[in-house]
């Protein structure tokens, strides 16, 4: 379980994040939503403690994020578009994310099976396409049994039948009670996976709640209505 | 969820490992290295004396290493940077992420050091002389690491950062040697000599120099800062001060790129 509170952050003069707050639940998929530059990444970057965030908390099954690192153990990152270096191989990659966990098993073969990526492993990440680096970056996320998973655009890049199968094991560790936060730009994608939704805009969250509320709250015919209704009130306001 | 019980150490290692191996493999890394063996191995080739064998690949030494040092340092490090949000995504401290790069790029920067530089001396019967240059050549090259680093933290901007160290190495190289000559003609009706233990203390390179130059006992080679400095302290006492120094240039740089990277945003 995620819990933030007033969160706030500054890149020089501009103010990012206005005191974000939200929480997310075990079992559950969190979609954060928002248009380009309200905040999504700063938000998930700081969850990580990639960005240092200028005031507010955020825990992580009980872990205060700013006091140690320990807490990254229990976290999947699927980061979007990942730039890997261009000459080491996903089998070295692979292994060296194992090196730096502390699990004891690992998942990496089934998902390399699962994505078809077997003959891409020794080759380096400049003769890859982005399809397949994107299947190497999930990969690399769902290959411990994590309680939490974090999904920047998960899908980019992906073909359709590679993209199916990442949502059903999304949907598969949300099932085992797995708390998965995504980030995307497809409604559809949020409709078919997501349960909550956090929606941010210019760095304040004007909604929080099931992603059903949403809809019902704002009386749109879907969640792409119901996010334009959203922007609209808040703007209006 | 089965946690194995894995000890900080060893995530360092597996993390000072990968940078080795990438920096190493990297054709920039073996050109260079062959490339000093080349330089070096000819400038001894014509080299009779012990003294002008030492001054040569001194001469050398002091323009390529905080070059190479410099720039490869800051170049590796841009070229990193989004892999960098990967690396500190995983369960690691930053101080760990931070001191395996500067350690593994440091030892490869030894490394090609020991091989471009020591070698060809020995091959050549320069033996005492290669151990005494290769000691200081190891500050030097992790003082040019350790600074590239600092400048490649403290600036977002890659071409503001490369710049940055391009300025370094023309104010270490030739810029101080200008200007420090230009002070002592000026002020040559006073007692200078007095501040001289402390402006060497501005150029790693200059100590390198002096190091190298009072530990070889080559002293019509030490020029007017080297000759002050063993006059001032006698020559064990000179070698130990520019040690210090030099030691203050590796350590001082290092602590704030740390300081910084610890509360960096990626």
């Amino acid at each position: 379980m995620i819990k933030v509170e007033n969160l706030k952050k500054r890149f020089g003069k501009l103010q990012v994040l206005h005191g974000v707050s939200f929480d997310t639940e075990d079992g559950k998929c969190t979609a954060i939503m928002g248009p380009n530059a309200s905040g999504k990444t700063t938000t998930i970057k700081s969850i990580l403690g990639l960005v240092v965030p200028d005031e507010g908390t955020i825990t992580v099954n009980g872990m205060d994020v700013r006091k140690g690192f320990q807490y990254r153990n229990l976290i999947g990152y699927m980061p979007q578009i990942p730039t890997f270096p261009e000459n080491i191989t996903p089998r070295e990659l692979i292994n060296l994310t194992i090196k730096l966990r502390s699990y004891e098993k690992n998942y990496s073969e089934e998902l390399i099976g699962l994505f078809e990526i077997e003959e891409h492993l020794d080759k380096p990440f400049s003769a890859l396409s982005g399809g397949t680096r994107q299947k190497v970056n999930a990969v690399l996320a769902f290959m411990f049994d994590v309680p939490i998973l974090i999904l920047d655009e998960p899908t980019v890049g992906l073909d359709p039948v590679s993209s199916r199968k990442l949502k059903n094991l999304i949907k598969e560790r949300k099932s085992r009670g797995v708390d998965v936060i995504i980030t995307s730009h497809i409604v559809s994608e949020i409709e078919q996976l997501a349960d909550d939704m956090v929606f941010l805009l210019e760095g304040q969250v004007i909604f929080e709640g099931p992603v059903k509320e949403a809809i019902e709250q704002t009386q749109g015919e879907d969640l792409e209505d119901a996010i334009a209704k959203l922007i609209q009130r808040q703007q209006a306001a | 969820m089965q946690l194995r019980n894995l000890s900080s150490g060893s995530r360092q290692l597996s993390l000072f490992e990968h940078y080795i191996n990438d920096i190493v493999r990297g054709k920039w890394f073996i050109a260079y290295t062959v490339l000093l063996f080349a330089l070096i191995y000819a400038v001894l080739m014509f080299s009779f004396e012990t003294s002008q064998a030492v001054v040569g690949v001194m001469n050398l030494v002091i323009f390529i290493v905080p070059a190479v040092g410099l720039f490869f340092t800051s170049m590796y490090y841009y070229s990193r940077r989004e892999f960098m949000e990967f690396i500190l995504s995983q369960p690691v401290s930053r101080t760990f992420v931070y001191f395996s790069f500067y350690l593994a790029m440091s030892l490869a920067m030894i490394f090609s050091f020991i091989l471009g530089v020591s070698v060809p001396m020995f091959i050549q019967g320069f033996a005492p002389e290669a151990i005494k240059m290769s000691l200081w050549g190891v500050l030097l090259n992790m003082i040019f690491v350790a600074i590239s680093l600092m400048v490649s933290v403290l600036a977002d901007d890659r071409v503001r950062g490369l710049g940055t160290v391009l300025l370094l190495w023309f104010f270490f190289t030739i810029f101080y040697d200008a200007v420090l000559t230009a002070v002592i003609i000026y002020f040559r009706d006073y007692p200078i000599e007095k501040f001289i233990p402390f402006v060497i203390a501005i150029n790693p390179v200059d100590d390198f120099r002096i190091s190298t130059l009072l530990s070889t006992d080559i002293a019509a080679m030490l020029g007017y800062s080297g000759a002050v400095i063993k006059h001032f302290f006698g020559r064990f006492f000179g070698v130990l001060y520019v040690a210090f120094l030099q030691s203050l240039w590796v350590l001082i740089p290092f602590l704030v790129g740390l300081w910084r990277f610890r509360k960096k945003d990626f």
